[in-house]
């Protein structure tokens, strides 16, 4: 069995584990900032110990501490500032009224979650190498080339290997400079019709025909 | 469940999930993505153009549209908007798929699927991801990052 | 109106528990995001330290 899925079922599967991914874990899908993390480890794993500080921290002594510095910043606690703006949470469908507190965020649709710990990343990146095992294994493909075109005209020897890595150094470069890829610009961005996320998209893939095009006239 | 553990194991199920789906659905295989860009239109080798790809694609983005109206209109996803490397970024990155038939996540599926000189691809992608970062802090670029 | 980090910045996750924090998102936040030394720090290229607040001072977090 070596025929790919039918168009609208790759669809149907892309965008559900998109969203999906959104709803279980509240954090955009996305693969390139995730992959850039492990170019700087030391950085990173120090920003998770931050990260985990502040949800770590005993809540009452937080709480304590966040007063104090509220009362030295502004020099009331609780006093809304006059001309204060709209409730905290940008779209409140309980109703909340004036002398009510903050909007609890969970009222006013999900929050994004904190940054997940490297670690679970790790997990991540690792588990989307496993599931390219899993269907190659699964259909006889393992091991197989790069493809049919790209073997006869690209092939694996130092050509083919310079061009991968070349093209692996744009993607890598390119994908840390528009702050996205396939994933975080074109399925989650795109589908939350982000402006940056749909100009990359529609940038990304017209510079990717050109090449392609090009490439082809070569190819043929 | 605490906290942590529930996080490794969505992450690392829904990293499965997409694996696989990529794997299936052709993303990792150069040849297809090359009909992609093609726009089904152009042959590519002995292979006829087929826009199969393209519509997976393309239809992968309504649909999520679609999902995240009707499940998670209220909710605040990090923006995204439009900055100084937005254009160019998506140039480079535009043009580096097309020659690798890999975006970073069809790369590592490539590893999955035993096509080691996925390891080359790789290997750019992570060098190219830290030359931006020692760019972007000689020139003053501003960040993208949608991690954090 | 508001500041586009909110809704990854954990500073604001944490004003929105109590009410006698909205002080903070009233000022900054949802007003004057430019002054906030997070924004600024985060628009220079730098990463924000997570127990930055808003005015430079940071949490001590013993």
């Amino acid at each position: 069995m070596s025929g790919f899925l039918p168009w609208w079922l790759a669809a149907l599967a892309l965008g559900a584990i998109t969203v999906g991914y959104w709803i279980a874990v509240r954090r955009p899908l996305g693969v390139s900032g995730v992959l850039a993390r492990f170019t700087r480890v030391r950085e990173e794993l120090e920003f998770d110990r931050g990260v985990a500080a502040v949800n770590r921290a005993d809540p009452i002594a937080l709480e304590a501490e966040l007063l104090a510095l509220t009362q030295e910043a502004f020099g009331t606690v609780g006093a809304p500032l006059a001309g204060a703006t709209a409730p905290a949470a940008p779209e409140v469908g309980s109703g909340a009224g004036v002398m009510e507190p903050a909007v609890p965020a969970a009222e006013a649709g999900r929050a994004c979650a904190p940054v997940p710990s490297l670690g679970a990343h790790l997990t991540f990146l690792g588990m989307l190498v496993v599931g390219g095992a899993l269907a190659a294994l699964l259909r006889g493909t393992w091991g197989a080339g790069l493809g049919e075109a790209f073997a006869r005209h690209l092939t694996p020897g130092p050509a083919g290997l310079a061009a991968l890595a070349g093209g692996g150094v744009l993607v890598g470069f390119g994908t840390a400079m528009c702050g996205g890829c396939s994933a975080g610009h074109g399925l989650t961005g795109a589908g939350r019709l982000m402006p940056g996320s749909l100009v990359s998209t529609g940038v990304y893939f017209a510079a990717a025909v050109a090449v392609a095009v090009a490439l082809g006239w070569r190819l043929t | 469940m605490n906290a942590r553990l529930f996080n490794h194991l969505a992450m690392g199920g829904f990293g499965l999930a997409l694996g696989f789906t990529i794997s299936v659905a052709g993303l990792s295989n150069w040849d297809e993505v090359h009909r992609m860009f093609s726009l089904g239109l152009f042959t590519s080798g002995s292979a006829g153009g087929n826009p199969r790809l393209l519509l997976a694609f393309g239809g992968a983005i309504l649909l999520s549209m679609a999902g995240f109206r009707l499940l998670a209109r209220h909710d605040q996803i990090p923006v995204k908007p439009i900055r100084t490397g937005t254009i160019s970024g998506a140039i480079l990155f535009g043009a580096g798929w097309a020659i690798t038939g890999a975006c970073p996540a069809a790369a590592l599926v490539q590893l999955g699927e035993g096509k080691l000189v996925a390891l080359a691809t790789l290997g750019g992608i992570l060098g190219g991801a830290w030359l931006h970062e020692k760019a972007r802090r000689a020139f003053h670029w501003s960040r993208h990052s949608c991690v954090d | 109106m508001a500041c586009a980090h909110t809704p990854t910045c954990p500073l604001f996750s944490l004003f929105t528990m109590k009410s006698s924090l909205k002080v903070w998102q009233d000022r900054y936040c949802m007003d004057k995001f430019e002054e906030c030394n997070r924004y600024q720090l985060a628009h220079a290229g730098d990463r924000v330290p997570p127990n930055m607040l808003p005015n430079g001072r940071s949490l001590q977090l013993t």
